[in-house]
């Protein structure tokens, strides 16, 4: 099955089947998801283009807008993009599609939304007045590179169901004759006119085949390795019915899903699987150009399959493009014309190369790269953009962002009489509320701190007669007097537990506290040590943390201060931390993955660093290589008698030591 | 707000699995307590949501009052309704606390749930602390100086780990802590009759008159009165001093800040006393609910992989359970 069969075939059964509204395309050229997109809106019968979620989206654009009226002396509210509410009050209106051209870009708002609505059984909104609950129904296509899948929160991943490999997939390349119409006109779809009998069994809708036993049986086969929750055994299920719904079949078979593991590559991602009743795109009769005869084509190989052997497909026809006068596009042998010869898109990434599996489950094994609580509002200050922190009053607006709506009509409200009374003719009739630019209100918002406090506390450097008290009290008033939220990670807490190692030993924690006068920040300073020193682990949360405060949108942090009190002995290998499982023998891993951690934190902009040395003791050079990697200065934890100010670990505002 | 669409939700009854959470809403539906609530935590796809729905759609008639994360805080505590003062009148519309408040059937306390309740923003979860830690709502805002009024619901958070934890005030405010993990739910038969059932759900709710589902709408009936009498019984329901004083030595033992811990246990092994039918509590109530009391209110439940009792708490549980036996 090539790209544009795998592509085509997975639309069409999110097209067929509402409950697979996620479609996730890996390594798919981002310029060709509008055309993508227009494909699914042409088979659920909808002519509104897609809706495109990028990067700059703020929550209330996406669930409503404040819109002037067209006499231009009164507002109203309609609903955004994300709100189908209304959309499905219109009769038969068919679903919106949603596209996403860069999932790991997709702004925190929107992801956050997306979360409670792919894939839900009821979406709820309450905004500013406004309530409404329905069942989704809208289609989500989202791109995403396989190096970028650690980028993205597994929770959103999760929601997309329908995971396929579209790397490769190029618009068709067209003729010379054709060039001219190219130029004057936009450029080619990347598939052609959906086929005929797909958009029938689409628009009659109807209940889905019937599932057989040997088809669940296969799907557990096929996902049998203890991965959490059922959504993904319920994804495959789903997959293999859609395509047995759209070829025609009354029931669900084992071969259906084994056709669905191949079209998500889950087939190939866990070695060869049976292939009874495959649909060999080899076996197309790729010259052709008429829909009409390759469906012909494709029921005659399904009739002879019923025929000899019951649990054959019934059809999946390799029939969602019909390339013009190019034939079939086949990525492992292009023929003129073909995606691989456009030149327009060349994604086909090596993915040996770059280590990342080719299942579709990729975010598995991937290093998470993410922020930490990569969908929770983080601490937040305005660099630019729409204002946050939450409004306490309202103040006279200055454009058109963060109308306070509720204050502004009532404020409107208090001069209607006498705008009835002395205004123009067309505003004194009807009951509409009039509304002058003076009216409009914005929210006064409470001011959030710009500052961030992380501490990264090694608990196995602490012997019992050192106060670290002494040398991070700067760093601690600092945090106070910016009323800083502060980040706690803690490395090597102890663990009440009679077992060898338990995993909970192998991981650093964390915990934000909205202030230093959280009782938690105590408690962290004055914990016993643990067994263990998971280090990388430590510095790998402490990445995703400050990425997420420094760089998340609109309303990251301006002044980050790291402080790491550590004598930079890791002990536990990354991989161990993220497995759970102790490392028989951890040799210089856990030091090494140390430092490569901090060197991702060294590349973090508006972060300042400081490193506490612990002390004279055995390795001691491992908290200078620390220092290096993380590019920070070293202080000195315990007074030496020739040491500076700064090394003597004396209070010093966190300015005079970086 | 025009009617309320047509959600298709597996019957209760159908649901398969997740023994525990289901055991829960029960013994927190019967409690009809101020210190109740359940919090849900676990893993993606495990149903959590659907449990909460089809529960609240099984003993209210109707889809739980959900708060999304997406809500303002005019929504949470009431204000002006903004299409009528559009034009020029002014309605005021409670918000979810009261609705939740008088969601239940036949004028009963309704449940309040809050999907994905971690990614709430903080502003909002105070405003919820303030309202459910007194039972009182008191709205002074946008002109309107609201009588304060009686809120009383059960409170139901979902939650993915994955995503952070929650603030130890509003951890404390659920009266119950639920783990649902892959492990028990991994075992291939019930991972097979999920399937299964889900698949077929899928089916039958596009037929018009699915037997299937009539079928479970009948079952969910007759769960729905068993629910409702052990409510009922409740009152007469006695616990004894045995139980008692197991719950006081279970918070002294996993020092629990505060009162509300052992209140919930005691009042939740009332409740599975009046769900088995009987009258009287056994240590063995005390059992079923310590557990789901404790885990959220132990020290350091607030960071991370914090929630949940390891080993060593299992142990010291059973300990402190096995001397309260009758010898």
């Amino acid at each position: 099955m090539n790209v544009t069969e795998r592509v085509s075939a997975a639309l069409a059964c999110s097209a067929v089947d509402r409950e697979l509204p996620g479609v996730l395309l890996f390594d798919l050229d981002p310029g060709l998801i509008d055309s993508i997109g227009r494909w699914l809106s042409t088979l659920l019968g909808n002519s509104a283009p897609p809706t495109q979620l990028g990067h700059k989206l703020a929550e209330d654009t996406l669930w409503e807008q404040v819109e002037p009226e067209r006499d231009a002396a009164s507002f109203r509210l309609t609903p955004g993009p994300l709100t189908e509410y209304d959309r499905q009050w219109q009769r038969q209106r068919p679903p919106d599609v949603i596209v996403v051209p860069d999932l790991s870009l997709l702004s925190l708002p929107a992801a956050r939304a997306a979360v409670t609505i792919i894939g839900s059984d009821a979406v709820h909104l309450e905004r500013f007045g406004r309530s409404a609950a329905w069942r989704p129904a809208d289609r989500w296509i989202a791109a995403l590179r396989r190096d970028d899948v650690g980028q993205v929160s597994p929770h959103l991943l999760d929601r997309f169901a329908v995971r396929i490999d579209a790397s490769g997939l190029a618009r068709p390349v067209l003729r010379a004759a054709d060039l001219g119409t190219f130029l004057a006109a936009a450029p080619p779809e990347v598939f052609g006119p959906p086929d005929a009998a797909w958009l029938q069994v689409i628009r009659e809708g109807g209940s889905p085949p019937e599932f057989s036993e040997a088809a669940a049986g296969r799907v557990l086969d096929l996902l049998s390795s203890g991965t959490p929750g059922i959504r993904r055994e319920l994804a495959l299920g789903r997959l293999a019915r859609a395509l047995a719904w759209l070829g025609g079949a009354a029931v669900t078979t084992a071969a259906h899903v084994d056709e669905a593991a191949e079209l998500t590559g889950l087939a190939a991602s866990r070695g060869p699987a049976p292939r009874a009743g495959l649909p060999a795109s080899t076996e197309q009769p790729s010259g052709s150009a008429d829909p009409a005869e390759r469906h012909d084509a494709a029921a005659g190989r399904a009739g002879a399959a019923e025929s000899d052997q019951p649990e054959a497909v019934t059809g999946l026809p390799a029939r969602g493009t019909v390339w013009p006068d190019s034939g079939t596009p086949n990525e492992t042998g292009p023929g003129p014309g073909g995606p691989a010869d456009s030149g327009i898109a060349r994604l086909n990434l090596d993915q040996t190369a770059v280590g990342i599996p080719a299942g579709p489950y990729p975010e598995d094994k991937a290093k998470p790269a993410h922020e930490a609580d990569p969908l929770r509002i983080g601490w937040p200050r305005r660099l630019s953009g729409p204002p946050h922190g939450h409004p306490y009053g309202t103040m006279h607006a200055r454009d058109l962002r963060d109308i306070a709506v509720i204050p502004t009509l009532l404020r409107a409200a208090m001069f209607q009489a006498v705008r009835r009374r002395s205004g123009p003719a067309q505003h004194r009739a009807g009951r509409r509320l009039r509304i002058l630019g003076a009216d409009l209100l914005s929210h006064r918002r409470a001011r959030r701190s710009g500052a961030l406090l992380v501490l990264l506390l090694d608990h196995t450097c602490r012997e019992p007669d050192w106060d670290w008290y002494v040398p991070l009290a700067p760093y601690l008033r600092w945090a106070y007097t910016h009323r800083a939220p502060v980040s706690v990670v803690e490395v090597g807490r102890a663990v009440a537990t009679s077992r060898p190692v338990a995993a909970r030993e192998l991981r650093a924690q964390h915990f934000r506290a909205r202030g230093l006068l959280d009782p938690r920040v105590a408690r962290a300073l004055d914990r016993d040590p643990g067994r263990a020193t998971p280090l990388a682990h430590g510095l790998a949360l402490t990445t995703r943390i400050l990425r997420h405060d420094t760089q998340q949108g609109s309303v990251a942090v301006a002044d980050a201060v790291l402080v790491v009190v550590t004598d930079g002995r890791g002990n536990v290998p990354l991989s161990a931390s993220v497995t759970g499982n102790a490392p028989v023998h951890a040799g210089r891993s856990g030091v090494a993955d140390a430092l490569h951690a901090a060197g991702q934190i060294k590349r973090l902009r508006r972060v300042r660093r400081v490193v506490i040395d612990p002390g004279p003791r055995a390795y001691g050079h491992l908290t200078g290589d620390l220092a290096m990697a993380l590019d920070a200065p070293l202080a000195l934890g315990r007074p030496t008698p020739r040491a500076g100010p700064a090394e003597r670990g004396e209070p010093t505002p966190p300015g005079g030591v970086f | 707000m025009p009617e309320e669409p047509n959600f298709p939700l597996l019957p209760y009854s159908r649901i398969v699995g997740q023994d525990t959470l289901r055991d829960l809403l029960a013994i927190d539906y019967v409690m009809r307590s101020s210190v109740g609530g359940v919090l849900v935590s676990g893993d993606r796809g495990t149903a959590k949501s659907t449990i909460v729905r089809s529960f609240a759609r099984m003993m209210h008639g109707r889809l739980p009052v959900t708060l999304p994360i997406n809500v303002t805080d005019d929504r949470v505590v009431g204000g002006w309704d903004v299409n009528s003062l559009m034009l020029g009148v002014a309605d005021w519309r409670d918000g979810l606390l009261v609705e939740a408040s008088k969601s239940g059937k036949n004028g009963e306390s309704g449940m309040l749930y809050i999907d994905e309740v971690n990614l709430l923003d903080d502003h909002i979860v105070n405003v919820i602390l303030d309202a459910v830690s007194t039972g009182i709502l008191v709205v002074q805002r946008d002109g309107k100086d609201k009588v304060p009024e009686h809120v009383d619901f059960s409170l139901v958070g979902t939650m993915n780990p994955d995503e952070g934890l929650l603030r130890p005030q509003l951890l404390d405010r659920f009266g119950f802590y639920v783990g649902v993990t892959a492990e028990k739910e991994g075992r291939a038969d019930v991972r097979a009759r999920i399937l299964s059932t889900v698949l077929r759900f899928d089916a039958e709710r596009e037929w018009p008159h699915s037997t299937w589902l009539a079928e479970g709408e009948r079952l969910d009936q007759e769960r729905c009165e068993e629910i409702r009498e052990a409510r009922r019984r409740l009152p007469q329901v006695r616990l004894t001093e045995q139980a008692e004083a197991l719950c006081g030595r279970l918070a002294a033992e996993f020092q629990l800040e505060g009162h509300r811990g052992e209140i919930v246990m005691a009042q939740g092994a009332r409740a599975w006393a009046a769900l088995e039918g009987r009258f009287q509590t056994t240590v063995r109530d005390v059992q079923k609910v310590a557990p789901h009391a404790i885990a959220h209110r132990r020290k350091d439940a607030d960071y991370a992989d914090g929630i949940g009792l390891t080993h060593e708490d299992e142990a010291r549980l059973a300990a402190v359970i096995a001397s309260a036996r009758p010898h």
